[in-house]
This record gives structure tokens, sequence and C-alpha cells, in this order.
């Protein structure tokens, strides 16, 4: 991503110009923590790599237990099949995505699926900015 | 041979588990959920090491490690579990399924490798006991031992053996023990021997006539 050098953004507003980079920075660290990431998993490239491409794998299985559990309205089946994807997001220091799978996986265990809805459409629009990060790294690396 | 077992449903979890254990030289089986880990467990030239998570499909974690416990040839396996639940409640409950540790996740890939060379520490010992224990039974069946109640005949002090035979003190006790004989003779015995011997020379020279 290029930073906000371009004279085109100062017309639209000062103020989102000086902040661009770091909000910018500070919501893809929202989305993905590389640099934790790389430090979590011992600097090993291979590993890093083949990390990647498992949660990329993987992830779109577990959206699919989720979708099925929420589906079924079975509570507990919603709050495993949550904690599995939190537990695969946070070896990847992914809060957006930990984050979202934690609520679900709380309102699993609460057993009370209101909130189960609302809470899946967040966890999808986290899991595709997840997954525009990693391809971005991926496309890096290759 | 360290061979260890990871069982988690987290493909990801279980990727990074297994490449960080392999780098240790650790020879690793993976299970996907908590029923390929019992199936795996409970075969003999199962892992004697394994880091099990908690929240599994199938059987979950201390399920896995009470089915373990209770299936006698396999119950000294050495049982970790990983998890992210972290109250002291899930500690006591972990444990008393019969796991023989317990990591919170996030976990220290340092403390993890200390924890597992316990695991492995400790399962070396059992199997050297194990050993030791089959050297020693199998060396007790051939020791010689002089025990029971024996049946001895009180004027000729022969000894009955286990197949009806009378045989003499001397035999009986070589047979069963690691004692051995060196044949001499008693000062009573030798006065009565000599006195006979110096009987018969004096018959002898009297005219040979029995008294």
């Amino acid at each position: 991503m290029s930073a906000d050098n371009g004279t085109a953004r100062d017309a639209v507003s000062p103020r989102e110009h000086t902040m661009g980079t770091d909000e910018k920075r500070s919501s893809a660290q929202s989305t993905l923590d590389f640099d934790q990431m790389r430090e979590r998993l011992g600097d090993d490239e291979e590993l890093i790599s083949d990390v990647i491409r498992l949660f990329l794998e993987d992830y779109p299985l577990r959206l699919a237990a989720i979708k099925s559990a929420l589906e079924a309205r079975d509570p507990e089946r919603l709050r495993a099949a949550a904690h599995t994807l939190k537990g695969s997001a946070s070896n990847l220091s992914a809060p957006g995505v930990v984050a979202a799978a934690r609520a679900l996986e709380a309102i699993g265990s609460s057993g009370d699926l209101g909130a189960a809805e609302a809470g899946f459409a967040r966890l999808v629009s986290e899991a595709e900015r997840l997954e525009v990060a990693l391809r971005e790294i991926q496309a890096t690396r290759s | 041979m360290k061979r260890i077992l990871i069982a988690d449903d987290d493909r990801v979890a279980a990727e990074v588990l297994a490449r960080t254990l392999a780098r240790w030289e650790y020879d690793v089986t993976l299970a996907r959920d908590g029923a390929e880990a019992w199936e795996t467990l409970r075969r003999p030239d199962a892992p004697s090491v394994a880091i099990l998570d908690w929240m599994m499909p199938q059987l979950d974690g201390p399920e896995v490690c009470r089915r373990v416990r209770a299936e006698p040839s396999r119950a000294h396996a050495y049982l970790i579990l990983l998890t992210s639940r972290d109250t002291p409640a899930d500690t006591i409950a972990g444990l008393d399924a019969g796991a023989d540790d317990y990591l919170v996740k996030p976990f220290d890939p340092g403390e993890l490798l200390a924890r597992v060379r316990v695991g492995t520490r400790v399962v070396g010992l059992q199997e050297r006991l194990a050993a030791r224990v089959e050297e020693l039974q199998a060396a007790l069946s051939h020791v010689k031992q002089l025990r029971g109640l024996l049946p001895i005949c009180s004027y000729c002090k022969c000894i009955r053996s286990d197949d009806n035979y009378w045989e003499q003190v001397d035999g009986y006790i070589a047979a069963h023990s690691g004692a051995q004989f060196t044949h001499s003779i008693c000062p009573s015995c030798y006065k009565k021997l000599f006195a006979e011997l110096d009987q018969g020379a004096e018959d002898k020279s009297l005219g040979g006539l029995p008294t």
C-alpha cells in the first residue's frame, strides 16, 4: 500500500492526510499483526508460508461449520466451531478474527443465539479482511 | 525413539505444534479429533507422550485421558492437555481426568519443550523399570530355593523331594540352594568309627572271634 503523499489527497482533508498512514497501520495490525506472527512462529519462513496457506485452506470450512451451527440453532456446535477458528487465528496473530470468534464462542456458551447473526456477519467481514492481508503477504513472498 | 502424538482439530495450531516439535527431533503423529487420538493411543505401538487439545470433536481431551488411564496396557502414557481454558477449576478437571500436565495457550515454546522433555524422561524411567521387573521375574523363576515344609526321615535324614524320591539330605540341599558340600567327619562320628576300627583290630589279634 502506498503512503499518502499524493497532492490530490490534500484537497480532501488535511486531518485525513496526516492521520491516514497511522490509522492504516493500526487498522492493518488489528487485522493481522505480522511481526507478532513471525515471532510466534520462530521466524521460520517455511512454517510461516505453510501456516498462511493452511489457514486460507481451512478457514472457509470453519466458517461453514459455524454457519451450519447457526442454521441448526445449536449453541454448543457454535461454541466449538468458533473456538477452533479462534485458535487458528490467534496462531496468525489476527486480532480482528480472534475477537469476532471469541464473541461468537461466548454467544454459543451462553445458549442465547439472539446476537449470533450479527456476530457471524462481523466474523465474516473480519475474515475477508484477513484473507486480503494474507494473500498480499503471500504475493510478496513468492 | 522420541515419538509424540498431537491431537487438535485446529489444523493451523496442530501444524505449528508439529513443526516446533519436529525441530526438536520428535517423531510427530497427528490426530484431527478425540476419536482419532484415542484410536492411536490405544494401539500397542502408540507414542508414549501425547499433547491433547481440550476441545475437540468426537471425544474431548479429558475424555481421551480417562480412556487411556482405564486401559491397563496403555495407562502409563504421559498426557499433556493444551488448552485456552485457564481457570483453576479447569486445571483440576483436566488433571483429575488423568492428564499428567496442563498447559495454557498461548504457550511459550521453550516451556512446552521443557514439559515434553519431562514426559519423555518419566516414560523412559517407567520403561526401564518395566524391563527390570521382567528381568527379575525371569531370574526368579530360575533361582534355587530351600523353602517350605520338607518331609525328612527321622532316622537316616533322607528328604522326600517333589517327585516322591527320597534323597540324601546333602543331595537335596545341593539341588535346591547355592550351597555346596565338602565332605568330612564330625568328632563324635570319628570317635565311634575309630572305636569300631580299634575293636575290630583287637578282635583280629585275639583270633577273630566276634564279641
